[in-house]
């Protein structure tokens, strides 16, 4: 997670539950992350202004405040990545926070390899904002942004214009959830934010495409409720 | 006057009450007469016949048409036995006084009659003041009631005032204005009972799913925190031995376990509650699938999965989140009764109506009560989200061997695709 001779990222979590502080600190620290704890909504905007982390980690259901309320006050003047924990079943709460501008979730309860990936993959966006790189591997498949081709196995693959862009959209954003919003917005505009069944037309299209077994997929994965995630 | 008029209520008398009105009637003409006699010197005796017909008229106002007749026909035999001569007999010996006698006659008949026209509308209009003032005081009653027994009481109180149905007296527009009052009365009541009640409904129900949210809350926080803890145990230090590591991985698989289970129960009973919205949307049941094997991807990794769904199958709409449960409670339920290396299909077929999706395995099959053992609470929940997509759970045996649950699930027609792009 740390480049060498890089400064350790800083992430701040703030979660109400003594333990699960805890063990997110010794996860993140074992992955070289130093760890701010913070125990209300209140101490975690005193340490946010403080530290300006390269993460913050928020739980949704705090005793002071409202977790959206912390994520909008914060939106208003950083962009620092956003992880929020859900205890909640709700996947709405979750569309909630990520339309809200919080940038992936984990439900409660979740493991440290879980942890670790979503964490690693927010600070490669907040510590490497500039370009990804034009040629991606995941699986068989490899993308090449630049030139717009995708092969597997070496074969071309002929993607249509919307599931290049999809593709696309979700490479820049590996690792990461995209709700179906974002997805629509993006890839069919503002005006299909409705059509949900279009995303997921389209999806069923990229996996067959791409995918060993579309039915079990490896790397294009559904969120259900929510949205897409691709895993490189 | 007309029959409804007469049909009204006008005070029924007694009998002998009537027969004291006759008396009554015929002392106040002997009254007059004894009164005329002593004047008969001095008066003329045109001037003594104006007397009867105003004692008529009186009689007529006061005690009824029936005593005002009997008294103009005793007006006119008196004058003729006392004041006509030859006095003291009926005889008549000026044929004029005839013609007296006939206008007398007609005259106090005439009174009598509108006399006692007046007085029986004086009564009706009475009668209609008291039963609109009653009617009043029923309807004010009936406003401030807040149960159907009490509008039952303001009802016999009321109808008790009523003469009683069936004679022919009944007014029947009155008992039907009554009928009406006490009906929309009821119909108050009732609606205001509902509405109550389905307030209390709706508060108990926001308090429920209150207190589940919470419950739900405040059981996961510390159940994540121990299975976190215990899975970051080996990470807070050097290295820990097998057995140690062995037990912190036991701990922090109890603690997923009494997640698990917290987590089943609880929304078993909100879905048994009835507190559960689905969020339908349309989708291809591949992606539910894809869903549901990715999360459960650790408990099938010792057992083959095939995954037949034909590129044919239409979108189906449903709750994606909660399908995603239907299917990770029974690909759980399979792997747990399949041994390491077994089989588990999951296929799906649809016609125009009905979609079925099948989970089937080559395990130990179920027993002859057609449930498996210890998983009552995972496919309770699976019949109760297939019950609120308005489908059904069939579990049996497959021919060759091996469980199966069958979702049949209802089909409606699909919206527009979107547009075809080359």
């Amino acid at each position: 997670m740390r480049e060498s001779g890089a400064p350790s990222p800083v992430v701040v979590i703030v979660d109400d539950e003594p333990g699960i502080r805890r063990f997110v600190r010794t996860a993140l620290e074992t992955a070289g992350c130093s760890v701010v704890e913070a125990g209300t909504a209140e101490r975690g905007g005193i340490e946010l202004a403080a530290r300006k982390p390269d993460l913050l980690i928020l739980d949704l259901g705090l005793p002071d405040d409202d977790g959206l309320a912390v994520l909008a006050a914060l939106r208003t003047w950083s962009g620092v990545p956003v992880l929020v924990l859900s205890a909640r079943n709700d996947e709405q709460d979750k569309v909630a926070a990520l339309d809200a501008g919080a940038d992936d979730y984990l439900t409660k309860p979740f493991g440290i390899a879980e942890l670790q990936a979503r964490v690693r993959a927010l600070l490669r966006r907040a510590l490497r904002p500039a370009d990804g790189p034009a040629r991606i591997r995941f699986g068989d498949i490899e993308v090449d942004l630049a030139r717009r081709s995708v092969t597997r196995n070496g074969e071309p693959v002929h993607l249509t214009p919307i599931e290049f862009k999809l593709l696309a959209h979700l490479i820049a954003h590996a690792g990461r959830v995209l709700t179906h919003r974002q997805l629509l917005t993006t890839v069919w505009g503002p005006n299909h934010v409705e059509h949900n069944h279009y995303l997921r037309v389209y999806m069923g299209g990229l996996r067959r495409k791409l995918e060993a077994n579309p039915g079990f997929p490896a790397h294009l994965l559904t969120e259900s409720g929510v949205g897409y995630r691709l895993v490189l | 006057m007309n029959s409804r008029q007469s049909a009204l209520p006008l005070t029924p008398r007694p009998p002998q009450s009537q027969w004291r009105n006759y008396v009554l009637a015929a002392a106040a003409v002997g009254a007059v007469a004894g009164i005329g006699a002593p004047l008969l010197g001095q008066f003329d005796l045109a001037n003594i016949a104006m007397l009867f017909p105003l004692v008529v008229m009186l009689v007529a106002v006061r005690l009824g048409r029936g005593p005002a007749v009997l008294a103009a026909f005793l007006s006119v035999a008196l004058f003729d036995f006392f004041f006509v001569h030859p006095h003291f007999t009926f005889a008549v010996s000026d044929l004029q006084y005839l013609l007296t006698f006939a206008v007398l006659l007609a005259v106090a008949l005439t009174t009598a009659e509108l006399a006692a026209r007046l007085r029986r509308e004086r009564d009706v209009a009475e009668a209609r003041e008291r039963e609109a003032r009653q009617l009043y005081h029923t309807a004010q009653a009936l406003s401030a009631a807040l149960s159907a027994d009490e509008i039952e009481a303001i009802r016999t109180r009321a109808l008790t005032s009523l003469p009683t149905p069936g004679a022919d007296t009944s007014p029947n527009s009155l008992r039907e204005t009554y009928a009406t009052l006490f009906a929309t009365a009821l119909e108050r009541v009732h609606y205001l009972a509902q509405a109550e009640r389905s307030r209390v409904e709706i508060e108990a129900e926001r308090m429920r799913s209150a207190l589940l949210a919470t419950l739900s809350h405040d059981l996961r926080t510390p159940l994540t925190a121990l299975a976190g803890l215990a899975e970051s145990l080996p990470l807070a230090g050097p290295p820990l031995p097998a057995a140690q590591a062995e037990l912190a991985e036991a701990i922090r698989a109890e603690a997923l376990r009494t997640h698990a289970l917290a987590r089943d129960l609880l929304d078993l009973a909100r879905l048994q509650s009835g507190a559960i919205t689905l969020r339908r949307a349309w989708l291809p049941l591949e992606e539910v699938v894809g869903a549901a094997l990715q999360a459960r991807a650790s408990l099938l990794t010792q057992h083959h999965v095939d995954i037949e769904l034909p590129d044919t199958l239409p979108l189906i709409e449903l709750d994606p989140v909660l399908m995603e449960r239907v299917l990770c409670n029974l690909l759980e339920n399979a792997a747990r009764h399949t041994p390491v290396g077994g089989r588990i299909r999951i296929t799906a077929s649809a016609d125009t109506e009905t979609m079925n999706i099948s989970v089937s395995d080559n395990g130990t099959g179920l027993g002859h009560g057609g449930a498996p053992s210890g998983t009552g609470l995972g496919l309770a929940i699976v019949r109760a989200i297939i019950g609120a997509h308005g489908g059904r759970l069939e579990a049996g045996n497959a021919a060759e061997g091996g469980a199966r649950f069958t979702l049949l699930m209802p089909l409606t027609p699909p919206p527009q695709a979107p547009e075809h792009e080359s």
